[in-house]
């Protein structure tokens, strides 16, 4: 009876795929609907392209630098806020160096701007991390490494946890409105608590112990040895932690295994994290 | 079932595509514009695994056998009246990767976006490896493991002129399945124990969240509020099964914990902002309160390996514990940006935060009868674990930022960071008797103050002197100290746990990153990043809390990128990243216990290749080698954890355009991993062959 499976009085699955086709096919109802019913024949001020696979090329190749100045005659706010972010500070300046501002990041905005705006015309980091790459050429090899998360595979974006506009490109800084770990809470809710009793070291946030871009140990984790844990956890007598003689512990395996600190995010019944 | 869902693709498909022919002709009857359309179809996948297919999944988020569906697809179109119409999905079914987005849009009046998204995470099912046992050198699940996580996301905005902007959100964020942990379990052979036998939890997790958000500018100033409420609730079941060649009953007991956590989270996040003086000058402020209550209820259950409830030594039963925490927090945020002249901006900032917490909880045990073979449990609540403790902290940040790019090609920032953290903590955990006396050894009081001082400081600078070398650099010092003042804590006796033993702690990291990128040619533009990091960890405690003992991390990650272009139809880019990293501990000079440095080096190569000789004909490859080399034979005394595996991944594809609005890809993939036996478990050789056709019309 114990061994799994317990939670199956929904059918999550049938739902979610309900749920998905529900979308595409309401899409596709309300695409057809309007479609057809509006008929007015006015000529349409965002001509919209999204360039076809066979045609797919870089962008960059044709297009030619703008300046922010441009891009801040649609996206006024976007230039302002951008003025204040982290990324600003290594915008160089130059009448020869071109590429500033928004187009560090966005690429040459000439054939968004002849195109009055819309997609596939301008490069989008949130759809294509090799922009960020570009200057983060480590990020890229960390995403190869055999535990990571997934920002090649497409399921997730650099913008997810990262704020490229914002005032903190990191936005867990001190000064930030957001927590320390709220970018990983998005998704880690379990991780968040609040719990009786914490786990001060996630005070410091998550990158204290996990590497987050990828790792070559599961769960992303720095260390995946008790060193991990050691680093803060020690003390000139060693091998007591506290007043607790952990020699005949150690040696077979990790802190949070066997049962010992199970919950190392935080625990609601147990003062040493067990469970 | 999937026979089923694929019918269902298909037939919303054709009929899109029917839709869409029939919108093609209509655009260009009434002139409205430009629809497109994009459709990439991969009908086969099918993954041929040797080996570990689980870590196979958990490496490359591919399920092994078949798999196909629709890869992407786009619609756009716009209509008149400045509306725009647009919707993207794919459905890989067998993978469990959906996802669906509609987006209707009309300038100056608002906007409705549904989007819909999953996807599978696949975990391994083998825990760790001991080199010296012979029977259970490694273990098995015997189940797959994988998590289901995705999210069905409906907004709507309003975005009227002259009016405040308005957006509402309903989203529901899911995670469905089940995942490996890290909480190994104990596995003995003869009288030698290693903690390597998997384990593995059951997740069903919902969340939904609401939020209104209003934006608007008045008198120059921008306004922005949100409120915004999250309901999140979940079950989980851990399961952890003791392994051993032996016949002794408590080696092979099973450990299962029901969690059934609840939260409730509110907040109120109100923001302003203007800019003075032709833009010289900006300000910004924020509040954000935070309301969150969450209740989670808990049983554990010690089972004999025929899953019966039973208590060996030390039993670990819990019935039904409850635990209740309430959290407040209010946040200030403050900052400017005052730009004197073109090529120099300040930016100030503060920050100012309280937080509340107040938490309790109740455990209930029954822990009787026990025997050396094992007893069932009497069913009567022998003691009861009661915690008390309250939370109260206040968070003080202030932060400057300097950048000047007053030298031509040339822009260098100067940060600073300073955060002040007082916090106060009253901890009680006490025993409650039942049938039994109260457990002596539970008691825990500790009431302390603790004090977090951090200091950060930031400088770098990007320079540009040619137009084909770029350099940046980057320092950032930081150091944290924190000081325990321990007002109340227990010492109950020369062994049992003693609930403070740390006063003093100090981190301080060091990071220093450095860029240099030439373009020296169309063809040629190599790049080189290197990173270093160092963190240092100080504890002083007892005994003597004059001595301070001493950790370290420290990382050199040395990343080359060289991208080639010798022909105009031919691109190749070869990446090379070596990351040298280790930890140390005072436990790696233990006489007794001694746990050696751990060590993460790896290095990966990685070549890409995009050749198009024909315009209708691009081929594909990429290529990549990775080596970690981390394995430490300490097995007579510990149990090794360093990952030392190779690996090799191979992509080829070669997409053919059969005319302007259809192409097709095959595809083949070679993956490959071989893991040193003595250090970890998982070797597999793949063969993937998959088939993608896209279809493009404007």
């Amino acid at each position: 009876m114990r061994n799994g499976g317990r939670f199956g009085r929904l059918d999550w699955g049938k739902i979610k795929v309900g749920a998905f086709f529900l979308v595409l096919a309401l899409s596709f109802g309300l695409y057809g609907r309007l479609a057809f019913s509006e008929g007015a024949a006015s000529e349409s001020s965002l001509p919209k392209k999204t360039p076809p696979p066979a045609e797919k090329v870089s962008i960059s190749k044709k297009a030619e630098y703008v300046g922010s100045e441009t891009c801040g005659a649609c996206h006024e706010r976007e230039v302002k806020e951008f003025q204040r972010s982290t990324h600003a500070r290594i915008s160089v300046p130059g009448d020869n160096f071109k590429v500033q501002g928004c187009e560090m990041c966005h690429g040459p905005a000439s054939l968004h701007v002849a195109a009055s705006g819309g997609k596939g015309n301008i490069i989008n980091p949130r759809k294509d991390p090799n922009a960020c790459f570009a200057c983060h050429l480590d990020k890229k090899m960390e995403f190869r490494l055999p535990y990571h998360h997934p920002v090649l595979e497409g399921k997730m974006s650099c913008t997810d946890c990262h704020s490229p506009h914002g005032e903190d490109v990191r936005p867990w800084s001190a000064t930030t409105l957001q927590d320390v770990n709220e970018a990983c809470f998005r998704c880690h809710k379990e991780q968040r608590g609040p719990f009786v009793w914490e786990h001060e070291a996630i005070r410091e946030g998550c990158t204290t112990c996990h590497k987050v871009h990828g790792s070559i140990h599961e769960k992303m984790l720095i260390a995946r040895d008790n060193n991990l844990c050691l680093r803060c956890h020690t003390q000139m007598n060693f091998p007591m932690i506290g007043k607790q003689n952990h020699s005949g512990r150690l040696p077979q395996g990790g802190c949070f295994s066997a049962g010992c600190h199970t919950a190392v995010h935080g625990s609601n019944f147990d003062d040493h994290l067990r469970y | 079932m999937c026979f089923f869902l694929r019918l269902v693709i298909i037939g919303v498909l054709v009929a899109g595509l029917c839709e869409y022919s029939s919108a093609v002709v209509y655009a260009e009857e009434s002139k409205t514009g430009d629809p497109s359309l994009f459709i990439e179809g991969a009908p086969v996948q099918q993954s041929m695994v040797e080996g570990d297919s689980g870590k196979f999944r958990a490496q490359h988020w591919i399920k092994d056998n078949f798999a196909g569906g629709l890869e992407d697809s786009s619609i756009e179109y716009p209509l008149p009246d400045s509306t725009s119409l647009s919707m993207s999905g794919h459905a890989l079914i067998d993978e469990g990767d959906l996802a669906g987005k509609f987006s209707l849009k009309k300038e100056k009046l608002g906007y409705l976006d549904i989007d819909y998204s999953q996807f599978r995470k696949y975990y391994d099912n083998v825990g760790g490896v001991y080199r010296r046992f012979t029977t259970l050198r490694f273990n098995e699940l015997d189940k797959d493991l994988s998590l289901d996580i995705g999210h069905l996301a409906i907004e709507a905005g309003l975005t009227l002129e002259k009016l405040p902007h308005l957006t509402f959100l309903y989203e529901r964020q899911f995670e469905e399945g089940t995942k490996s942990r890290l909480s190994w379990t104990p596995v003995k052979e003869g009288s030698v124990t290693r903690n390597i036998g998997p384990s593995w939890q059951e997740i069903h997790e919902v969340v939904d969240t609401f939020s209104i958000k209003a934006d608007h500018s008045i008198a120059g100033v921008n306004l922005n509020g949100e409120q915004r409420w999250e309901i999140w609730h979940a079950k989980t079941e851990r399961e952890e099964r003791n392994l051993s060649t032996t016949t002794t009953a408590s080696d092979k007991k099973i450990r299962v914990q029901d969690q059934k956590p609840e939260a409730d989270l509110m907040t109120t996040t109100l923001k302003a902002e203007r800019w003075f003086w032709q833009d010289k000058v900006s300000t910004s402020t924020g509040y954000r309160f935070a309301h969150m209550t969450n209740h989670e209820v808990e049983s554990i259950f010690e089972l004999n390996e025929n899953r019966v409830p039973t208590n060996f030594s030390n039993p670990k039963q819990v019935r039904d514990a409850a635990a209740h925490n309430i959290y407040d927090s209010h946040t200030w945020v403050g900052s400017s940006m005052f730009t004197p002249w073109r090529s120099f901006a300040v930016i100030p900032k503060f920050k100012a935060e309280i937080l509340r917490r107040q938490s309790d909880s109740a455990r209930p045990k029954d822990t009787t009868p026990v025997s050396t073979g094992g007893s069932p449990p009497d069913g009567i609540i022998d003691t009861t674990d009661v915690s008390n403790n309250d939370d109260r902290l206040t968070r003080w940040g202030e932060g400057v930022s300097l950048r000047f790019a007053g030298i031509p090609h040339t822009a260098i920032y100067n940060d600073l960071e300073f955060e002040q953290v007082r916090n106060w903590l009253s901890e009680d955990l006490q025993s409650i008797a039942g049938q039994s006396a109260s457990d002596t050894n539970e008691v825990f009081s500790r009431e302390v103050i603790n004090y977090l001082s951090k200091r950060v400081w930031t400088l770098g600078g990007n320079f540009a002197p040619w137009y084909f070398l770029n350099q940046t650099v980057h320092l950032r010092i930081r150091q944290d100290d924190i000081k325990y003042n321990n007002i109340r804590f227990t010492d109950p006796g020369a062994t049992t746990a003693r609930s403070v033993f740390i006063n003093n702690q100090n981190v301080g990291i060091n990071e220093v990153s450095a860029r240099t990128s030439l373009r020296l040619t169309q063809w040629l533009q190599p790049a080189f990043r290197y990173q270093f990091q160092e963190s240092d960890y100080y504890a002083q405690g007892i005994p003597d809390s004059s001595i301070r003992e001493k950790s370290r991390s420290l990382s050199n990650i040395y990343t080359f990128d060289l991208i080639l272009q010798p022909r105009p139809d031919l691109t190749m880019m070869a990446s090379y990243s070596r990351q040298t990293a280790f930890t140390t501990t005072p436990a790696s000079n233990s006489s007794s216990t001694q746990i050696p440095n751990f060590n993460a080096n790896v290095g990966t190569w990685l070549f890409e290749l995009g050749y198009a000789p024909r315009p209708e004909l691009v081929l594909t490859s990429t290529l990549l080698y990775s080596r970690a080399d981390n394995f430490n034979d300490f097995t007579n005394i510990g149990l090794p954890l360093g990952a030392d595996n190779a690996r090799v991944d191979l992509t080829i594809g070669v997409k053919y355009s059969l005319n302007k609005h259809i192409s097709i890809e095959p595809k083949y993939a070679f993956y490959h991993f071989n893991a040193n036996p003595d250090a970890e478990f998982g070797n597999y050789n793949a063969h993937m062959i998959g088939l993608d056709v896209s279809i493009g019309w404007t």
